[in-house]
């Protein structure tokens, strides 16, 4: 089937070797290329320096936060749960309902405000640093290090006929990388069930059906996310790569290689200095691009498949100081500040933009928004739906009654007894008034309000407006939270 | 931090490693080339290029290569850069298929 499809000719998108036409299609201009090309193998080299530290202080910050989190206590039960079949999230002191799927969006909408915010001020800070794509790239590339050794050692290696020290080498690095997916998996699976419970059921061998499944399936996605699809999910699937360009502006920091210093570059004696042998101050060591971990070379300016991990910073200064060179040949810099030669002081200055600054009012703005509506959540929530079944009834004396379902749901961890009165027609008595719910549970009360015969005289044939007043009772029986719910009443011809 | 070239060059002296190098660390012996500790950066783009696998970093030095790492810094010291590509030996071929074969370095300057 490829081989139909690529007798047809195609314009390629860049020049490829196979796009050379050849003298014998030459002759009516048409030539046949490939559209499909295989994925180089990138074998990124160990990096040391104060980038190279941020990371890994980011990856040990983002991993105790990830693993320790689901087995965290809080007032005796896990601090962070999604009970999804029960319905309950437990975060820290918090108890959320699906009711409360406002927060989860808003959560997702400050995130999106704080990758906007940090992306203008200094680039892809989020996929060099924080993203779990790098953070497990990095953890599964040390592993392999351990086993396979640097860059030259793993290309020698995957050239080598297969030997027994080869399997062995590529046995253990498979065998931690399984075990660390395993374990990531079940972590995550551990944010939805007790923990607790699961690994003493993992241990035992008794893991519900579902909950296998999933610590399999993630286990797997770990796996091969970070042994496998590695850099290539950032440069095909990841779509903040494709739009980071509309967040970006020639006052963004990013990692630029100073090509007005740099170039021309080329192999030197170090015992004349550069300008005399005519050259700018890269050596063309290819470091950089060897520590890569997407494979490219920065000096060809920025490009959407650099995450901003910063790796080839940390290498190249490395490099100019064993030259006697003034470090940050590749450094944080604006489009401005190297095309200007500004100063870190004329760059500082410019990050305080109408960009960044709206970005930050409106991440400021939404942060204390969220938090508030957070703190001030009421400790339940009241729901009032009028019986559809009869709209009234006419009861004993002649009075009226009208039917409602009242739905209560007790946010906190604590049974509780709310007192239900209604308000708006004078003479309005509620035949319900006491109403209990479990911790964190729901109540559902049927609530009868019945107007004296003498009362509805007035109002036949209308429709009343009546307000429900829910009050959480405290141990003494006094008001300590009010939530109030409109309804309406009707009075029969 | 180095590399270091190893067995493997002498009496083959390829030279392909020369032309690559970043820093001009290599320095040419009669019949076997080194690399100045100095000087070398650690780049590692010489060793794709040696057709007979002779460099190695430092840490990667197979054990029977060892005594190779004092050997370059010591050689080093009296041989001349090389710092473009010429041809390799009349017998590299022949020779780079023998593997033990230290005791056919020539020390002396040319």
């Amino acid at each position: 089937m490829t081989r139909k499809a690529t007798s047809r000719p195609v314009i390629p998108i860049q020049p490829t070797a196979g796009a050379i036409p050849s003298a014998g299609d030459a002759d009516d201009g048409v030539h046949f290329v490939s559209m499909y090309q295989k994925q180089p193998d990138i074998y990124p080299r160990a990096v040391k320096g104060w980038f190279a530290t941020w990371r890994w202080t980011f990856v040990w910050l983002t991993q105790l936060l990830f693993y320790g989190m689901p087995w965290l206590l809080w007032d005796g039960r896990q601090a962070l749960l999604f009970d999804l079949e029960a319905q309950r999230f437990y975060i820290l002191g918090l108890v959320l309902y699906p009711q409360d799927l406002i927060f989860l969006a808003a959560l997702l909408v400050l995130s999106a405000l704080a990758l906007f915010f940090f992306t203008a001020v200094a680039g892809r800070l989020w996929c060099g640093y924080t993203c779990p794509q790098t953070v497990y790239t990095e953890i599964f590339m040390w592993v392999e290090r351990q086993f396979e050794g640097d860059r030259i050692a793993r290309m020698r290696l995957d050239q080598a006929p297969w030997s027994a020290e080869k399997v062995a080498r590529k046995g253990a690095t498979q065998l931690a990388w399984v075990a660390i997916g395993l374990f990531t998996g079940f972590s995550f699976v551990g944010y939805f069930t007790p923990i607790r419970e699961l690994s003493q059921a993992v241990l035992t061998v008794t893991v519900t059906p579902w909950n296998a499944f999933w610590i399999l399936f993630y286990g797997a996605a770990t796996y091969g996310n970070a042994g496998y699809l590695r850099e290539q999910m950032c440069k095909y699937m990841c779509p903040y790569a494709r739009f980071q360009s509309a967040l970006i502006d020639k006052d963004s920091l990013v990692i630029t290689y100073d090509s007005a210093r740099g170039d021309p570059r080329g192999s030197r004696s170090r015992k004349q200095s550069a300008a005399a042998q005519g050259l700018g101050d890269c050596i063309d060591c290819t470091l950089c691009v060897q520590v890569c971990p997407t494979g490219i070379d920065i000096r060809e300016g920025l490009q959407n498949e650099c995450i901003g991990c910063a790796a080839c910073i940390d290498v190249c200064d490395d490099v100019m100081a064993k030259m006697n060179y003034p470090k940050g040949l590749i450094r944080y810099s604006t489009e401005n500040g190297v095309v200007n030669g500004w100063s870190k002081l004329q760059m500082f200055k410019r990050a305080l933009r109408p960009r960044v600054l709206i970005y930050g009012g409106l991440l400021s703005a939404a942060s204390v928004a969220f938090a508030a509506s957070v703190a001030l959540r009421s400790p339940f929530q009241v729901d009032v739906v009028k019986d559809r079944g009869a709209l009234a009834r006419v009861v004993e004396d002649g009075a009226i009654e009208n039917v409602y379902r009242l739905q209560i749901m007790n946010r906190t961890e604590q049974p509780q007894t709310y007192r239900i009165d209604a308000q708006g027609i004078p003479g309005l008595e509620v035949q319900t008034e006491v109403v209990r719910t479990p911790p964190a549970g729901i109540s559902s009360v049927v609530v009868s309000l019945r107007l004296p015969y003498s009362a509805a005289q007035g109002l036949l044939g209308q429709s009343a407006p009546v307000q429900f007043e829910v009050n959480q009772l405290d141990g003494t029986r006094a008001a300590a939270a009010v939530q109030r719910e409109k309804s309406t009443f009707f009075v029969p011809r | 931090m180095t590399f270091v070239v190893t067995e493997a060059c002498i009496r083959c002296k390829y030279t392909d490693c020369v032309d690559v190098c970043p820093v001009d660390a290599f320095r040419e012996g009669p019949n076997f080339l080194v690399i100045d500790p100095d000087d070398c950066i650690d780049c590692a783009v010489c060793v794709p290029e040696c057709p007979v696998n002779a460099i190695f970093g430092e840490e990667d030095v197979p054990a029977d290569q060892q005594h190779f790492t004092a050997l370059n810094a010591e050689l080093a010291r009296d041989w001349k850069p090389i710092t473009r590509t010429k041809l390799a030996l009349p017998d590299a071929d022949e020779w780079s298929r023998i593997e033990s074969k230290l005791g056919e370095l020539k020390r002396q300057v040319p």
